[in-house]
């Protein structure tokens, strides 16, 4: 499974996306890619929860990340990183992949 | 090369035969100069960040003309999208450097320019734009930072370009041939012209038919023969010699502004986007201000941040952070701060389409908007001042602090909490000082156009006629009734 990567600008971080693309890079044998690059699922990391982050718009599904929300629904921020890990278990699974 | 590194514009730059002055003496590499050396690192800032991805989603953009990824301050805003996103990457920016990167004023031209010399063609049937877009592809292409040449040194204000005893206080053509044009005069606070490639020429003001030798609009390198470059002297900068003194020392205040002399300098055809056509000068003074407007909210809200940023720390380690006059006046800075930004995302999600397709913003909201970075920015010094106390002015230099028997006395004198070391309590000073002191401030006031310049815009576009009629309604008057009398 091939995860696209795409950030906002970055310009009212009210979160660090770039520490918590980092830790997730670290904790999953996932694919992580460039949203340039092919992919299945795009994950958007947006440093708030105004979003803004350009979608390349190609069609594919999304997992968004945004301020301390995932999918628009409120995360805690310490567990941030573990929920974002679970939602994007389940969305492999929502689109028929076992593994990561 | 679509992207520059920061090493390629670094180089870029380097390889241009500049001809700069500062303190009576030639600046042999802008880029390694120790007056200079911090407005390049800042400006540098706009390609370093163009390729890291937790910010490229601001920086860059697809080009409409190629279709390919640019730098955002190459680009022709083609949606209010672009227009909000422009503050957004300003205010980044800002963040980053504290300061001044200097390359919004030669975007604003692009954009003026672009969208001015499409109508001019229509109307006029010249060829202007067409030139243009050749000259925008160029500069996409090779990425390259635009000097945005508009204020003229002007003399007597009360005179058209005109009447002015020296016919040369506000650039002007003084030969045309079947090759291109010469212009002679000056450009007066060129912010990043000593590090930029080309510089965007146009003119100050509004024009009438006596001065349409002025009315010119043109783009030459940096380093073109007849150009000289006499460097601004900014409060403080002999401290640039030094490290901790300056308060900002990567970065430096504001944009390293230059006098630039044009004495004779050619310009061939292909490079002249307006030659004499007075009567559009005032439209292309009007979109460049409206744009360069724009910015103020996002530029001096990024710098604002980091600014309150500084004052929040200088409050803890001078031990009064929770004291409740402190609280209320960082909350006072933050809602000034915003009021700022807001202005800059309501001119530019209220911005439409000139004939060319280009997106242009609001100019009454975006005028709004410098004139509350007029005042605003002055008031946020003003409650920085207050939290970090007297030291800011009075400190003691490094090489005091360094000194072996007189750095003792600083560290215990200027001592704040006891878990912060004094160097550090010194450094958020010393930063402080940096962005709310004499040139940093000024720029607030005049860059971008001086109070005054936007009350006229405001006032021209309020539509007072409107709302004089609003209240004639509620209050029962009848427009017949005056007749009557
Ligand atoms: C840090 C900095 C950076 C800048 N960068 C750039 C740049 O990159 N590119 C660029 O083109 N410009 C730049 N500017 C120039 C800026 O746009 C001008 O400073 C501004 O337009 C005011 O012009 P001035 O400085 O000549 O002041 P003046 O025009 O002399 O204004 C001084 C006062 O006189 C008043 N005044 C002026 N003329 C009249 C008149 N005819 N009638 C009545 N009152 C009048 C003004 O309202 C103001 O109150 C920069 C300025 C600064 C300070």
């Amino acid at each position: 499974m091939k995860v696209g990567v795409k950030f906002c600008g970055n310009c009212n971080p009210h979160i660090d996306t770039i520490s918590l693309y980092r830790e997730l890079v670290y904790s999953l044998p996932t694919e992580f890619v460039n949203y340039e690059d092919e992919y299945e699922l795009l994950l958007v990391l947006s440093a708030c929860e105004v979003d803004c982050a350009a979608r390349p718009g190609r069609g594919h599904p999304e997992l968004v990340v945004a301020g301390s929300t995932i999918n628009r629904l409120p995360a805690g921020k310490k567990d941030l990183l573990n929920e974002l890990k679970e939602q994007l278990l389940a969305t492999f699974r929502r689109m028929g992949r076992k593994g990561m | 090369m679509a992207l520059k590194t920061r090493k390629e514009y670094e180089e870029s730059i380097r390889k241009l035969k500049l001809n700069v002055y500062a303190n009576g003496e030639k600046i042999e590499s802008v880029v390694d100069h120790p007056l200079t050396k911090p407005h390049v690192n800042a400006a540098r800032m706009t390609y370093e960040l163009a390729h890291d991805p937790a910010y490229e989603d601001l920086m860059t953009v697809k080009s409409h003309l190629t279709g390919k990824k640019i730098n955002r301050f190459t680009h022709i805003h083609q949606s209010t999208e672009d227009l909000v996103k422009k503050v957004k990457m300003l205010r980044m920016l800002s963040q980053k450097t504290g300061t001044c990167y200097q390359r919004c004023v030669g975007f604003d031209a692009l954009n003026a320019v672009y969208s001015v010399t499409f109508e001019m063609d229509e109307k006029l049937k010249t060829e202007y734009h067409q030139r243009f877009l050749k000259y925008l592809q160029y500069v996409q292409e090779n990425d390259l930072m635009i000097a945005g040449a508009m204020t003229d040194p002007k003399g007597d204000r009360g005179l058209k370009p005109s009447q002015q005893k020296d016919p040369d206080l506000y650039v002007h053509i003084v030969e045309e041939n079947e090759k291109g044009i010469v212009i002679r005069g000056a450009k007066a606070h060129m912010t990043g012209m000593v590090n930029s490639h080309e510089m965007l020429i146009m003119p100050t003001t509004a024009l009438g038919e006596g001065d349409r030798d002025y009315a010119v609009c043109c783009a030459i390198p940096t380093d073109a023969p007849g150009v000289l470059h006499i460097f601004g002297k900014q409060t403080n900068d002999e401290r640039k010699y030094g490290e901790l003194d300056q308060g900002n020392a990567k970065f430096g205040i504001v944009g390293g502004e230059a006098l630039t002399v044009l004495e004779d300098v050619f310009v061939p055809w292909e490079r002249v986007f307006m030659c004499k056509e007075y009567e559009w000068a005032g439209l292309l003074v009007e979109r460049f201000a409206s744009y360069h407007r724009q910015n103020y909210g996002g530029c001096k809200g990024g710098v604002s941040d980091v600014l309150i940023g500084a004052t929040a720390t200088m409050a803890e380690y001078n031990g009064v952070a929770r004291a409740s006059h402190i609280r209320e006046k960082i909350s006072e800075m933050i809602h000034l701060t915003e009021t700022l930004y807001s202005g800059s995302i309501a001119c530019s999600s209220e911005g439409r389409p000139t004939r060319s397709g280009a997106y242009f913003v609001d100019p009454l909201l975006a005028n709004v908007v410098k004139q509350n970075v007029t005042r605003h920015i002055y008031e946020i010094a003003r409650l920085s001042h207050d939290i970090a106390g007297g030291l800011i002015a009075t400190l003691p230099s490094e090489k005091d602090l360094k000194h072996p028997e007189l750095g003792k006395y600083i560290e215990k004198y200027f001592k704040g909490i006891d878990s912060v070391c004094t160097e550090d309590r010194i450094r958020i000073a010393r930063l402080i000082e940096n962005m709310t002191g004499g040139t940093a401030l000024v720029e607030s006031m005049h860059g971008a156009g001086s109070p005054q310049a936007q009350k006229v815009m405001i006032a021209r576009q309020a539509n007072l006629e409107h709302k004089k009629n609003l209240a004639k309604k509620l209050a029962g008057i009848k427009e017949e009734r005056k007749e009557e009398k």
